[in-house]
């Protein structure tokens, strides 16, 4: 055993404790919350306001629902995701093979742009039916989401909100440090759409945005710009587009 | 008219008041920020744990049951999350070093007032004190830690903090002797007589023959 070691299982003696005791209410943190801390944590709050209002609005609406209505819409709903997928899967493909062609042209904004309103128009047309979907019991992941953006985040990775910090941080360092030259066009493109129609607004350069299964939910979590080693992860829930937690990370 | 209480705001937070919540923890954020601060060590995972617990205790505000305080249940969660998220970190390695002195020193308030306050050398000296402080706790288990930020530095009563942290008074008086103990000789207060300074007074006898007696256990009296 060592003398250190000697020393910590001494027991103290009141004036030794309490000189400990002393020195430990001398470092006690009297000040306020920082201001950026404070904003993030009311932004937090304002979130899951908005989580559980929708929530109970949804809750609020399901009784008043017609069955046979909502089944009818709900055939109607899909046949417009169905179309709604083919046109954007076919798209996207052709993006995809005129970004991989050589001396393919970057004139596909306008392509992109397209895809994306056709999807928000999709979502936009069966937001109001997509939680009636699933059938009692079901937890389909994608409820919130409808046609392409489900299909796409059906292959997301899972974050559950019991291990989120573990669960980022075991996230492909690839996926959460990817650049467009890195992954490809195809990849940008869609972390791209995805943060168009799932999240905040685009990121900006430097930061990275993954679509991620949260507890089943579609979000989208935003990897910020490592500094120090440590990078900021910001998730966003499709549902609410509003910030639902957050973690820094250490790089490895 | 008077301010409602924290189980006022609670309870109008679980009927479903969209203020109730946020002016709740308006109330306690400071102090809440405190422990998680010292418990964490640095700002960025402090901020991180707090809002975890946030989020806990905004879904979770139906469960208080009313048995203690409400911000003895809100430490609860929050040091909880605090503890999480130091398990969570051992996964890695570890070499966050208390830096809020640096980040957040010009904000303001940070620094406690003391006569010596308008000094610069002394308030160095102070702030060495309190660096050395908090890098000697992170030395310590996140239990023995969290119960020390608690109990010592911010000043709450044994009995309290064996509720936030849901444990028995005796284990929380264990863990805060045992905290100390290592703390000690970090930070000066068990250095050998003949390094020490002359004082005043008898020094304590040194005992000749090392202790053969086996530690002692928990307090079994009431």
């Amino acid at each position: 055993m060592t003398d250190d070691s000697k020393k910590t299982d001494r027991i103290l003696s009141a004036a030794e404790e309490e000189a400990v005791r002393r020195q430990l209410a001398a470092a006690r943190h009297t000040g306020s919350m920082p201001t950026d801390v404070a904003t993030r944590l009311d932004d937090v709050i304002a979130g899951l306001q908005a989580e559980r209002a929708e929530t109970e609005r949804a809750e609020t609406a399901a009784p008043n629902v017609v069955p046979l209505a909502s089944r009818r819409r709900f055939r109607i709903a899909q046949g417009i995701v169905a179309a709604a997928a083919v046109v954007a899967v076919g798209v996207g493909v052709t993006q995809v093979l005129s970004n991989l062609s050589p001396g393919a042209s970057h004139d596909d904004a306008g392509g992109d742009s397209a895809a994306v309103t056709s999807e928000g128009e999709a979502n936009r047309d069966d937001s109001g039916e997509s939680k009636e979907m699933p059938p009692a019991g079901s937890s389909s992941p994608n409820s919130e989401l409808a046609g392409p953006r489900a299909e796409m985040y059906n292959a997301a990775p899972q974050i559950s909100s019991e291990s989120f910090q573990r669960d980022v941080a075991l996230l492909d360092p690839e996926m959460r440090t990817a650049t467009e030259d890195e992954t490809g066009p195809a990849d940008g493109l869609t972390a791209l759409r995805m943060t168009r129609t799932c999240g905040p607004t685009s990121p900006p350069a430097g930061y990275e945005a993954v679509p991620v299964r949260y507890d089943g939910r579609p979000a989208m979590l935003v990897f910020g710009k490592v500094v120090d080693d440590r990078q900021r992860v910001d998730l966003y829930l499709c549902a609410t587009g509003v910030r639902e937690r957050s973690v820094t990370i250490q790089q490895p | 008219m008077t301010d409602p209480s924290d189980v006022d705001l609670l309870r109008a937070h679980v009927a479903g008041d969209a203020d109730a919540f946020g002016t709740l923890f308006a109330r306690h954020r400071d102090r809440l920020w405190a422990v998680a601060l010292r418990t964490m060590g640095s700002p960025e995972d402090a901020a991180d744990a707090l809002q975890d617990g946030l989020i806990s205790a905004f879904r979770r505000a139906d469960s208080f049951r009313g048995d203690a305080a409400v911000t003895t249940w809100l430490h609860r969660i929050v040091v909880n999350a605090c503890l999480d998220k130091i398990r969570a970190n051992k996964v890695r390695a570890a070499d966050a070093l208390p830096d809020d002195l640096d980040d957040y020193a010009g904000r303001g308030s940070l620094v406690s007032a003391t006569d010596a306050a308008d000094d610069p050398a002394d308030l160095a000296l102070a702030d060495e004190r309190r660096r050395a402080v908090l890098t000697a706790l992170e030395t310590l288990p996140a239990d023995q830690r969290a119960a020390l930020v608690l109990v010592d530095m911010e000043g709450y009563p044994v009995a309290d903090v064996a509720e936030m942290l849901d444990c028995a008074v005796g284990t929380i008086k264990s863990r805060c002797a045992r905290g100390r103990a290592k703390l000690a000789p970090l930070l000066g207060v068990l250095r050998d007589p003949a390094e020490r300074e002359p004082t005043h007074g008898n020094p304590r006898p040194r005992s000749a023959v090392p202790s053969t007696d086996p530690p002692r256990g928990p307090p079994t009296g009431a």
